[in-house]
């Protein structure tokens, strides 16, 4: 459901879709485009901190699992389907993005809600919006990262290129 | 917030791993799933949700991970650079913790002066506090102290009222977790003990939230800068009211302290203005504003706030590594 509707909804509607959310929100591990359990099959519970009650257990990952994720990142990366990816091509799957976390509004910012104990319309009309001009900004700057040519003497070609990192942990 | 670090990850062509904070594992799980279905390759950005001690040290200590962009205490912080220090150097990034000065200046009276109260009560109490750019110390000048104070109480003992955060009427949830909640009752009963005077607020709410892990908005006054609750982040809905006899006070007491994030100043002298921007130490500061600005600008601590520039182009920059490629032609 898409932020304009999530707009409208009442306290009655959102305590339903809550009840609805819990059975059926991702708990696995996303790991090579798929949800999995944890290596070791640990969980977590997470607690919703309005009355400390249960929401659902999430996959718990380990080492073993952070190796699993990184050794596909790393293929990933050395592939160059995303890193040598020509910058319109992302800019594409970002815009995209973009469109679908505006469209998945409402979820999002329940989920969010439940985990944190946010209030709801500061989800829908702060947080949201904030995510996705965030998603649209960096788009936009993708094919504005340039590089540099520096004086040099005739025969010398001097360069400086921009290039991405590789494998980036996000905490 | 995940979205500030991996965005500009992805948009500089960085395959990405995220490891979202326990406490809110869900958001960020669907995140990613919507990002390959926008046709991004599953292998650019992943989800490992997971305790900090377990997952995310695994994922700073990895010597094929190159960057840590990492958001949170100021303490754990620190351990990136100790697990970077001992894997593989990699590139670490930090936005942590806050303990925003908001000052009032003397010259301050009518429409502005209510307008900086109403900010300021918005700035610390949004969000029940869980913001690190919270205004959470306001450094009040003698001559207007006592107005300041009467027209905060006034204005911000009933601006947010806890209730269940899916009733869309509610401005105020509990805090992210109970350990949180008892922690901030703490540093209140310790602001109490050091001689602070709380006018409203300083407890958890009876009757049917009691199960929560509310606090209720709490304002104290008579807070010495050295004391506990000036000198440590309280990530909650409380706010220290700090008096200054002038100006050299003020930048002395703002500056005081390990963290560096937002500021402000409210004022009509643009040139005391000015030297207020000049001489606080901190990545954002505002002048008769609090919690504004837009993607173009970096937000991002000085001191132990952190080393992180996040929004803004210098950001995807950061995630970028500069590579000097000389040709003889000759």
């Amino acid at each position: 459901m898409n932020l304009e509707q999530a707009s409208q909804l009442t306290h009655a509607q959102w305590q339903q879709m809550a009840a609805d959310l819990k059975n059926t929100a991702s708990t696995g591990l996303f790991i090579g485009g798929k949800f999995v359990d944890a290596v070791k099959g640990g969980t977590f519970d997470n607690i919703n901190p309005v009355d400390g009650s249960l929401i659902n257990r999430c996959a718990a990952g380990t080492e073993e699992d952070i190796n699993r994720a990184v050794a596909i990142a790393k293929a990933s990366f050395k592939s160059g389907e995303w890193s040598r990816a020509a910058p319109r091509e992302r800019m594409t799957v970002m815009y995209k993005w973009a469109e679908l976390i505006e469209e998945n509004g409402a979820e999002l910012s329940l989920m969010d809600t439940l985990d944190m104990g946010k209030p709801i319309t500061d989800m829908v009309d702060v947080d949201l919006p904030m995510c996705i001009e965030t998603v649209q900004y960096f788009a936009e700057c993708i094919d504005k990262v340039t590089g540099t040519v520096t004086a040099t003497e005739y025969d010398v070609m001097s360069t400086v290129l921009r290039e991405p990192i590789g494998v980036v942990g996000c905490i | 917030m995940a979205l500030w670090k991996i965005s500009p990850s992805l948009a500089a062509g960085n395959c990405t791993i995220l490891k979202p904070a326990s406490q809110s594992p869900l958001s960020c799980n669907l995140v990613a799933e919507l990002f390959v279905q926008a046709g991004g390759p599953a292998g650019a950005l992943q989800v490992v949700n997971g305790r900090g001690s377990e997952a995310g040290q695994a994922l700073a200590r990895h010597m094929d991970v190159s960057k840590i962009s990492f958001t949170g205490s100021t303490e754990v912080g620190k351990l990136m650079h100790i697990y970077a220090g001992e894997s593989n150097m990699k590139k670490v990034s930090l936005e942590c913790g806050g303990k925003g000065p908001q000052i009032f200046c003397e010259d301050l009276q009518g429409e502005l002066l209510d307008r900086g109260v109403e900010t300021a009560i918005n700035g610390i109490f949004f969000n029940m506090g869980e913001v690190c750019s919270a205004g959470s110390r306001l450094i009040v000048h003698e001559k207007i102290y006592d107005e300041f104070v009467a027209k905060f109480i006034e204005k911000g003992k009933d601006a947010y009222i806890c209730g269940d955060p899916l009733d869309p009427s509610v401005n105020l949830g509990p805090l992210i977790d109970h350990g949180s909640q008892a922690r901030v009752l703490g540093m209140i009963e310790t602001a109490r003990s050091e001689g602070g005077r709380v006018e409203f607020g300083g407890t958890a709410p009876a009757g049917p939230l009691e199960k929560g892990a509310y606090v209720v908005p709490t304002m104290i006054t008579g807070v010495q800068n050295n004391d506990h609750l000036a000198q440590y982040e309280a990530f909650g809905p409380v706010v220290a009211v700090i008096k200054v006899k002038d100006d050299d006070e003020a930048i002395e007491v703002a500056n005081n302290s390990i963290y560096g994030l937002q500021g402000s100043v409210w004022t009509d002298n643009y040139r005391r203005a000015m030297r207020y921007v000049r001489e606080i130490e901190c990545g954002t500061f505002l002048v008769n504003s609090f919690e504004e600005g837009d993607m173009t600008q970096p937000f991002g601590g000085y001191k132990q706030s952190g080393n992180a520039k996040d929004k803004c182009f210098e950001s995807l920059l950061s995630y970028t590594n500069s590579k000097a490629a000389w040709f003889r032609l000759n």
